[in-house]
């Protein structure tokens, strides 16, 4: 298993499953056009990602410190900190949510969750668990399942996939962002880079990391289309806005009829417990490596503590906060995927000023086709956010 | 002659980014980086980087001897003492020419004092007259924050709260003599600078060593390596696990690694050539030495967990009819490659064990005694084939710290040490 299959998994974490399930119900079919370029622009990041890794043997937060100085580094450290932070109570606003369908109290679980997943790291038994995560993502072919018996009209499913159409309401936009914000998350660049670097995938071998990359991406979209699919089959026609887990639970239904919620409430709890496994692990390696500090889970806490402080504070002030009681967990999961969407194209620049510098990569620079789709990223991300801001005076 | 000694000591922070004025009074530009040149023990600074042009960004190079530097705490700009017509655009750098924010500033250095990997914060500078001298790196969190730009803020929330704080005191920096600069730009230049100031690094323990190019990236790892002289590198190899050592071979032709492994103890060259792929063993084997490849391919022989997978040949052996006063003088010469002096096993024809001993009773021996009339006949011995918890047990019962091992004829084939044992012990433990 590649890191670009590992991240396209985690990619469909808590805020993934919400925001794509939001994305269907409140806009049918009308956004699905979004994923093949949002796929697009996704194989070609992470590509870049890897390609770093591969030539220069170092994570991003490195490169970003070592080209661009310590004050960048640290406002950029600190915007991937912010972002972060949205995803990892994102996800545990997922563990909590599945939990609640499944009628157990949050402040049981959320706290054992927690504790599990510090204890998993920690302690090194990550590897033993990333099996049964990865095998449990099986789950996401309950949506391709429960979306086909939906009965959509594919007609209409696919005028909506190949025709591009923007309205300009407000919600729109944000759901965009929001899909752009799942799919490209700032952590997914930092996570893979490292991940590949880590491996010492030398460049004779690197094709393979190529491959690995594309069939991550191609993962994503299949099934971020499907549960588009199902929830616009199943959801919008009946108006239901996604305001509770439960509510996005019945989109399962044509498969599972009664059993939907806990169908998803299971798919939810796996992705979300895989994410928060990986997440606030990924953030703590990223700030420690741009500012020099130790880190490793195989050190003592006495030779890395900054490392441990903060991986510890993630988990705890993510899961503190998806349990206090009004948290409006939609919201949250959902929001943190805009947040995401925001700040990609920060990450973005300083990756294109990095890749197409013939110094650091040698004869691997960019081509002027890869520059072209980040620009594009780039500018619309940025366009979509402006015209969310404006949106209402329009 | 300037009778003026005054010496101040600068931060490469506070020199970044400040405006740069000619003779003329014109502003030029604003300082982007600093060269120096390495060979001394701390490095002197060579030419000032300005960078110029709002639009159209440009650089222009200026000798350190033609830059003041005024005697401010707050320093905003410096002064040249040429006008600008004899600046000139940036030349080729020179072989020992290091730009200071470009390869050190934010990159990774090998602390050889405290042996570890670490990010350089700021670098410190002594100024004197004319030269400017590179004397520290700063890798404290205090270079962290001036570096910022939050220098004095950060100090004055600092004393505010904690007036007596450590943080003023215990500044970390690392004076040059112990810096190895490992960012290798162009691997080619790398390289060439690497060499000059590799000395230091080469002290440090092999243990140590494998640690740090754990630490290090593939590109450093491999110019680093690749700049060690032999026996730095076989230290390095021989510490190091089978996935480093692998990746720090493939960075050095077979050729190279023939030499490197003719250096190691032959257990340890066996060792790593049992982990390598086949095609890759034999390739490194048939360009060693003879002899060498011989002693190595018969360790090889064995099974990784027996006597013989853990023994090592070099030990010292003598015949039973020299005199005492003769043995020592014979020692000397062996003494370099033994892997133990402790014990000293007496052979008979053909190679057979005949006894042993020790350094103690060797020394407590009049020099006219023969060896064999002092040494311990029919030695404890183990059979190469024969297993870890065998030569424990052994170990433990005749509390022993060597174990020779013999063949079936009663020839020594080589020793097996305790420390051996525990490596052994150890890395299995890991594993699992």
């Amino acid at each position: 298993m590649g890191p670009g299959i590992i991240t396209a998994n985690v990619d469909n974490d808590a805020g993934g499953i919400t925001t794509y399930s939001i994305a269907g119900a409140r806009t049918g079919y009308s956004l699905l056009w979004t994923l093949i370029p949002i796929t697009i622009s996704l194989i070609v990041i992470q590509e870049m990602t890897a390609r770093m890794a591969v030539v220069t043997g170092k994570g991003l937060a490195d490169l970003i410190r070592e080209r661009f100085g310590i004050r960048v580094t640290f406002y950029v450290i600190v915007l991937l900190l912010l972002a972060n932070l949205g995803n990892i109570f994102a996800e545990f606003s997922g563990i909590r949510a599945s939990t609640e369908i499944l009628g157990i109290s949050p402040y049981i679980t959320v706290p054992l969750a927690a504790l599990f997943v510090w204890w998993l790291v920690v302690k090194g038994r990550y590897k033993s668990v990333e099996k049964v995560f990865l095998t449990a993502c099986l789950f996401y072919f309950s949506y391709i399942v429960s979306g086909i018996l939906a009965r959509p009209r594919w007609d209409e499913v696919a005028s909506h996939l190949l025709s591009p159409s923007l309205s300009l309401n407000r919600d729109s936009l944000i759901i965009t962002i929001g899909l752009i914000g799942t799919t490209i998350a700032p952590w997914m660049q930092f996570y893979q880079q490292a991940a590949t670097a880590e491996k010492g995938v030398k460049i004779k071998n690197y094709s393979y990391s190529q491959i690995d990359t594309v069939i991550g991406g191609i993962l994503v979209c299949v099934v971020a289309s499907f549960i588009i699919i199902t929830c616009g089959a199943t959801l919008y026609p009946k108006g239901i806005h996604i305001s509770s887990a439960e509510e996005a639970a019945l989109a399962l239904k044509p498969l599972a009829g009664e059993y939907c919620s806990i169908l998803f409430a299971v798919g939810l709890l796996n992705a979300s417990l895989f994410a928060a496994s990986i997440l606030p692990l990924s953030t703590a390696y990223s700030t420690c490596e741009a500012f020099g500090w130790e880190s490793g889970v195989n050190k003592k806490f006495s030779s890395a503590p900054t490392f441990y402080i903060l991986y510890t504070s993630l988990i705890i002030v993510g899961a503190a906060g998806s349990l206090i009681p009004s948290m409006p967990l939609i919201q949250v999961m959902y929001l943190s995927q805009v947040v995401n969407g925001i700040l990609l194209p920060v990450i973005l620049y300083y990756m294109l000023s990095l890749i197409n510098n013939r110094e650091i990569m040698g004869e691997y620079v960019n081509s002027g086709a890869f520059n072209l789709i980040v620009w594009i990223t780039i500018i619309s991300t940025v366009i979509l956010t402006i015209l969310t801001i404006v949106a209402p005076y329009i | 002659m300037n009778e003026n000694q005054e010496t101040r000591f600068l931060f490469l922070s506070q020199l970044l980014r400040r405006g740069v004025r000619d003779s003329e009074g014109n502003f030029i530009g604003r300082i982007h980086d600093l060269s120096a040149l390495v060979g001394e023990i701390y490095p002197i600074i060579h030419t000032v980087l300005i960078r110029c042009g709002r639009l159209r960004r440009y650089f222009l190079v200026a000798q350190w001897k033609d830059v003041s530097i005024p005697n401010q705490p707050n320093l905003t700009e410096v002064a040249l003492k040429v006008p600008r017509s004899s600046l000139v655009p940036t030349p080729v750098p020179l072989d020992n020419e290091f730009f200071l924010r470009k390869e050190l500033l934010d990159n990774q250095i090998v602390d050889t004092r405290g042996r570890k990997v670490i990010r350089v914060n700021d670098v410190s500078l002594m100024l004197t007259n004319d030269e400017m001298r590179v004397v520290h790196v700063d890798v404290g969190m205090r270079g962290f924050f001036r570096s910022l730009g939050w220098g004095r803020l950060v100090d004055w929330i600092v004393k505010f709260f904690f007036p007596r704080a450590r943080y003023f005191t215990r500044d970390h920096f690392i004076s040059w003599k112990f810096v190895q600069p490992v960012s290798v730009g162009s691997l080619k230049r790398g390289l060439l600078k690497l060499s000059v100031t590799i000395k230091k690094i080469s002290r440090l323990h092999p243990a140590d060593l494998a640690e740090i190019m754990q630490d290090l990236d593939s590109n450093q790892r491999s110019a680093l390596f690749q700049s060690f002289d032999l026996e730095t590198a076989a230290g390095t190899l021989g510490e190091s696990g089978p996935k480093l050592q692998r990746s720090l071979l493939e960075t050095v032709g077979a050729e190279k690694a023939a030499h490197i492994l003719e250096e190691m103890p032959r257990d340890k060259a066996a060792d790593l050539l049992a982990d390598l792929p086949e095609e890759e063993a034999s390739e490194i084997l048939t360009k060693m030495d003879q002899k060498k490849a011989r002693e190595v391919s018969e360790l090889l022989s064995y099974a990784e967990d027996s006597a013989g997978g853990l023994m090592t040949t070099e030990f010292i052996s003598t015949a039973g009819d020299i005199l005492v006063k003769d043995m020592m003088e014979k020692m000397r010469g062996e003494l370099s490659t033994a892997e133990t002096i402790h014990y000293i096993f007496v052979i008979g024809e053909g190679g057979i064990l005949r006894g042993v001993i020790t350094l103690k009773n060797l020394l407590l021996a009049r020099p006219e005694q023969r060896i064999d009339e002092i040494m311990s006949e029919e030695p404890v011995s183990i059979h190469p084939e024969e297993t870890v918890t065998r030569m424990i047990e052994l170990f433990t019962k005749y509390k022993l710290h060597t174990l020779p091992v013999v063949d079936s004829e009663g020839r020594i084939k080589g020793i097996v040490t305790m420390d051996d044992i525990i490596a052994f012990a150890y890395g299995k433990k890991e594993s699992t």
